[in-house]
C-alpha cells in the first residue's frame, strides 16, 4: 500500500480541492483507491465530490471510565493520573466522570490498583465509507465526523485512519484538515508522501512555514502545490522554502472555474477538465503516477 | 474559620484578581478567623498550563486544600459543575485586588 497525504497548515488554500481531484484522477489507473477526509472538525469532501448523503455510518466509540463503588476505595489514583481533568474526587466521595473531557486513553483503568474502572462507550462521533464514481471508475471515500461540541480529535482521526485501513486499499490518500496539531500530524504520521497546499498570501506563507516545521521534524517527503498562483506575491513563499525541504513544486493557477465547481458541487476536473487548473491537478496526478510506479 | 481561594497571577494580597478562573496561574488561599486574615498561602495552578480540563484541575486543588469559598470570575461549565460536586461557594468578583476582595467579603458585599 502506498499512502500519500494532503496538508498545508492554512485553512482554505485547497486540501479538499486537491485531494479529491488526485482521487478522481489517479482512480482511473487505481483499482482499489480510498480517500480519506480527516478533517473531522469539519469534513467536506463529499460535498466538494457532489455527494449527499454520506453511507455505512458506524459510531467512533472511545473507552469512558465507570467507577464500580463497589470495589473504589476512593484513594485518588485515578484522579492523580488524568491528564484531560476528566475525573474529579471531592473530599471522600466516590469520583465523578467528565465524559466530554476524557480522551478514552485508559490511563485510570490500568492505574486503578483495585480494578474498580470498568469500561463505558463515550461516542465521539462517526466514520463513514462512501462509494464515489465518475464515468465507470470508482474510489470509495472515508469520512470522519466529530459530534458538536467534542474536542478530541485525535483519537477521532486515528480511528478514521483504521476505518479505512480495513479496506486494504492500493492507495490511501488523506486529506487532513487545517492547522499543525496533533489531530493534522496523525493524519501523515504513517504517509509515504505529503503534499503540502498553500497559496501565495502571507497568512498562506506564515501557515507553511509552521507546517513544513512539522514535516522537517517528522522526516517527510514532501511536495509542495502553491494554489491560486498568480495573485499576491510569490517571493514571500520562496523566502519560507529556503528553511525547509521540499522535493517539488507544482502551481495551479487562479482559475475561476474552481469557483464555479465549488458553487455548483460539481468537481472541477470533471465538470472544467480543460481549465487551467484541472490541467495543473492533472500534471500532478501523472507525477504522482510515476512515483507510484517507480 | 473560613477557607477562601482567589484565582491570582503571583499572587498574595497585592495581585489582582486573575480574570479567567481555570487557566489563573495560581490561587492565593486565604484563611479568615474572627473577621481577620490568618494565614495566606499560594498555590500554583495544574490548570494554568493543562491543554484541556484546566477547570476541573482547578477545582480538584481547591478541594484538596479544603477551600470553602471561591472568589473571582465566573468558572466555565465543567469547573461550575465540580464546585458543586465539591459544595464550594463561588462569589463572582472582578477587577479588585485580593485584598479588597477580602474586605468586600468580611463587609458580606458581593
Amino acid at each position: 500500500m502506498t499512502s500519500i497525504a494532503v496538508t498545508g497548515g492554512k485553512g482554505g488554500t485547497g486540501k479538499s480541492l486537491v485531494a479529491t481531484s488526485l482521487a478522481t484522477l489517479l482512480s482511473k489507473n487505481i483499482d482499489d483507491l480510498v480517500l480519506v477526509d480527516a478533517d473531522l472538525e469539519g469534513p467536506n469532501d463529499h460535498v466538494i465530490l457532489g455527494i449527499e448523503e454520506l453511507e455505512n455510518r458506524e459510531p467512533i466509540t472511545l473507552f469512558l471510565p465507570m467507577i464500580d463503588t463497589t470495589k473504589c476505595t476512593r484513594c485518588g489514583v485515578c484522579v492523580k493520573i488524568c491528564d484531560t481533568g476528566a475525573l474529579f474526587m471531592a473530599g471522600k466521595a466516590y469520583p465523578i466522570v467528565f465524559p466530554r473531557l476524557c480522551s478514552g486513553c485508559k490511563a485510570c483503568y490500568y492505574a486503578c490498583p483495585y480494578g474498580a474502572i470498568r469500561g463505558a462507550g463515550h461516542i465521539l462521533g462517526y466514520t463513514y465509507v462512501t462509494p464515489v464514481c465518475f464515468g465507470g471508475r470508482c474510489f470509495k471515500l472515508v469520512t470522519g465526523m466529530l459530534i458538536e461540541g467534542e474536542e478530541h480529535t485525535p483519537p477521532g482521526v486515528y480511528r478514521t485512519l483504521q476505518r479505512a485501513l480495513e479496506l486494504k486499499p492500493e492507495l490511501l490518500i488523506v486529506d487532513t484538515g487545517a492547522g499543525t496539531g496533533n489531530a493534522v500530524s496523525m493524519g501523515f504520521r504513517d504517509s509515504d508522501l505529503v503534499i503540502v497546499v498553500t497559496e501565495p498570501t502571507p497568512l498562506g506563507a506564515h501557515d507553511l512555514d509552521s507546517i513544513l516545521e512539522v514535516t522537517d521534524a517528522m522526516n517527510k517527503q514532501v511536495w509542495l502545490v502553491v494554489n491560486k498562483y498568480g495573485i499576491g506575491d510569490i517571493t514571500i513563499l520562496e523566502t519560507v522554502l529556503r528553511r525547509h525541504r521540499v522535493e517539488k513544486i507544482f502551481h495551479i493557477p487562479y482559475d475561476k472555474a474552481v469557483v464555479e465547481a465549488y458553487a455548483y458541487s460539481k468537481p472541477l476536473i470533471i465538470h472544467y477538465p480543460s481549465s487551467p487548473a484541472s490541467r495543473a491537478l492533472m500534471k500532478i496526478s501523472d507525477e504522482l503516477m510515476g512515483w507510484i510506479k517507480h | 474559620m473560613v477557607r477562601i481561594a482567589f484565582p491570582t497571577e503571583k499572587g498574595g494580597l497585592e495581585d489582582n484578581i486573575y480574570p479567567r478562573f481555570g487557566r489563573a496561574p495560581t490561587f492565593t488561599i486565604i484563611d479568615i478567623e474572627k473577621k481577620q486574615i490568618k494565614n495566606v498561602k499560594i498555590v500554583e495552578n495544574p490548570g494554568y498550563r493543562a491543554s484541556g480540563g484546566a477547570g476541573v484541575k482547578a477545582v480538584q486543588l481547591l478541594a484538596n486544600e479544603g477551600v470553602e469559598i471561591v472568589m473571582g470570575p465566573t468558572p466555565g461549565p465543567n469547573a461550575y459543575f465540580a464546585l458543586n460536586n465539591a459544595g464550594i461557594k463561588h462569589y463572582p468578583v472582578q477587577g479588585l485586588n485580593v485584598k479588597e476582595a477580602v474586605e468586600a467579603f468580611l463587609r458580606e458585599d458581593y
